[in-house]
């Protein structure tokens, strides 16, 4: 079936591509600056905000589903939008989902950094936030991971896209919510060729970013 | 040369966890001059000039730099342009060496295209020149030290603080370096704190010795490039 070029396979595994790819920039565009400056800050709290980070790690993707579920309805307040069963709304619950997960890991990646790469910025004349910047710099490669990570977070979830999405073919079925259908329906070859590419695909993403993380060095 | 008083030290206090690491109730270091800061270990050289960098808040006590002091924004931001720092373990950034060289004319606002004549003079003065392109993190000690050195002069700012500056360097490297210490005193004036074990640096650089012992300052000597100890004069 994957060797024959089910079209509707293709449909579903680009459609999981899409959401997942827009998800996770919108999440690192918001999340990885967080990070960074929450463990660039003195807050007192931070300790605080880091562990309730950590604690929305643990949500489930349903819960997650729900509560934009309560935003996008046509009574909710983003109901004039009309997103629900769009891909906008899949996209929106799973850049809610991992927002926290990338700002705990870029958070605690940055930590890590040697404290006196910032004074030795701040030193060479960088202002206080050149200085956070080239500390991110410094662990780029585990904020690359931390995305990473997001991604496959994303691409393997189930409970929003099936929620937020309707499972519409050609239009937001993603490779999970396909294998969730087909086996409700006992299509069992369908459901596990979808599974092989679905780890295909994370595979092959990890794989890219790897090595263009070997070559940034 | 410019007797003003670079740093004007008052009642300055600060402490680790509760423990007194430096008490030093008044102190001028001279503009223009290079000055050592010798003692122990733990006597609170790093201390000193880290708080001398801005980049530390004592306790309490008051450190004037030209007369100013420090404050937040972008006075702050101005202030500490005014001052480099090197650190006894120094870091270099994951680039290239070249890169972290033009670091600092980069962050100040001088561009790559304008410092890159510098930043080239500064890597054929430091023999780094065949380095140039390596990443900065597969140097060895004595080569990772001379593009630190190289990072911190290339700005060519008023007060230049170093600390332990040569502890990795190699006899054979050592006089070059010195040698840029020395025209950078002498050519732009540049106030140069030196904390230093090595006494061979106090005696061919150094104008005064400050030294600490304890976090508190045991004595200040005019050495023989002091102007003062060719008149017989001596501090405090």
């Amino acid at each position: 079936m994957i060797l024959t070029g089910d079209p509707e396979i293709f449909t579903v595994v680009f459609a999981s591509l899409r959401f997942s790819l827009c998800s996770t920039v919108l999440a690192a565009a918001i999340a990885l600056p967080a990070g960074v400056a929450l463990a660039c800050s003195h807050l007192r709290c931070r300790r605080l905000i880091e562990d309730l980070l950590k604690t929305l790690l643990a949500l489930p993707t349903v819960v997650v589903g729900l509560f934009v579920y309560t935003l996008v309805c046509s009574q909710g307040p983003l109901g004039p939008f009309h997103l629900l069963f769009t891909p906008g709304a899949i996209i929106l619950g799973q850049t809610i989902l991992i927002v926290p997960l990338i700002a705990a890991l870029s958070c605690s990646a940055v930590s890590t950094v040697n404290p006196v790469v910032r004074e030795t910025a701040l030193t060479l004349g960088a202002s206080g936030f050149r200085a956070d910047l080239t500390v991110a710099l410094e662990a780029r490669s585990a904020l690359l991971m931390a995305c990473i990570t997001a991604f496959g977070r994303v691409i393997g979830e189930v409970g929003i896209s099936l929620l937020l999405g309707g499972n519409i073919l050609g239009f937001t079925r993603t490779i999970t919510t396909a294998i969730a259908l087909q086996t409700s329906k006992g299509e069992f070859a369908l459901g596990l060729a979808l599974g092989i590419i679905l780890l295909g695909v994370a595979f092959i993403v990890n794989l890219a970013l790897r090595l263009l993380e070997g070559r940034n060095g | 040369m410019n007797l003003e008083p670079a740093y004007r030290i008052r009642s300055l206090v600060h402490a680790y966890h509760g423990r007194t690491v430096l008490d030093i109730p008044e102190l001028d270091i001279p503009a223009g001059e290079i000055c050592a800061i010798a003692g122990p270990n733990g006597s609170g050289k790093s201390t000193l000039l880290q708080i001398l960098a801005l980049l530390l808040t004592p306790v309490s006590g008051s450190v004037l730099l030209n007369s100013a002091e420090s404050v937040r924004g972008a006075q702050a931001l101005r202030l500490r342009r005014q001052v480099t720092l090197v650190h006894q373990k120094p870091v270099l950034f994951s680039a290239t060496v070249r890169n972290n060289i033009s670091y600092g004319p980069r962050a100040t606002g001088r561009g790559r295209n304008g410092a890159r004549e510098m930043v080239e003079t500064m890597l054929a003065r430091l023999e780094l020149t065949a380095v140039a392109d390596r990443h900065a993190r597969k140097l060895s000690g004595g080569e990772a030290q001379r593009v630190v050195l190289a990072r911190a002069l290339v700005l060519e700012t008023p007060i230049l603080l170093l600390d332990e500056p040569t502890s990795f360097l190699d006899d054979g490297i050592l006089p070059l370096v010195l040698n840029l210490l020395r025209e950078a005193n002498q050519f732009r004036a540049a106030t140069i704190l030196i904390a230093t074990h090595d006494l061979k640096i106090v005696a061919s650089l150094a104008h005064r010795a400050v030294r600490l012992d304890a976090g508190k300052v045991a004595e200040v000597v005019a050495c023989a490039k002091s102007p003062d100890a060719r008149t017989g004069g001596q501090d405090d």
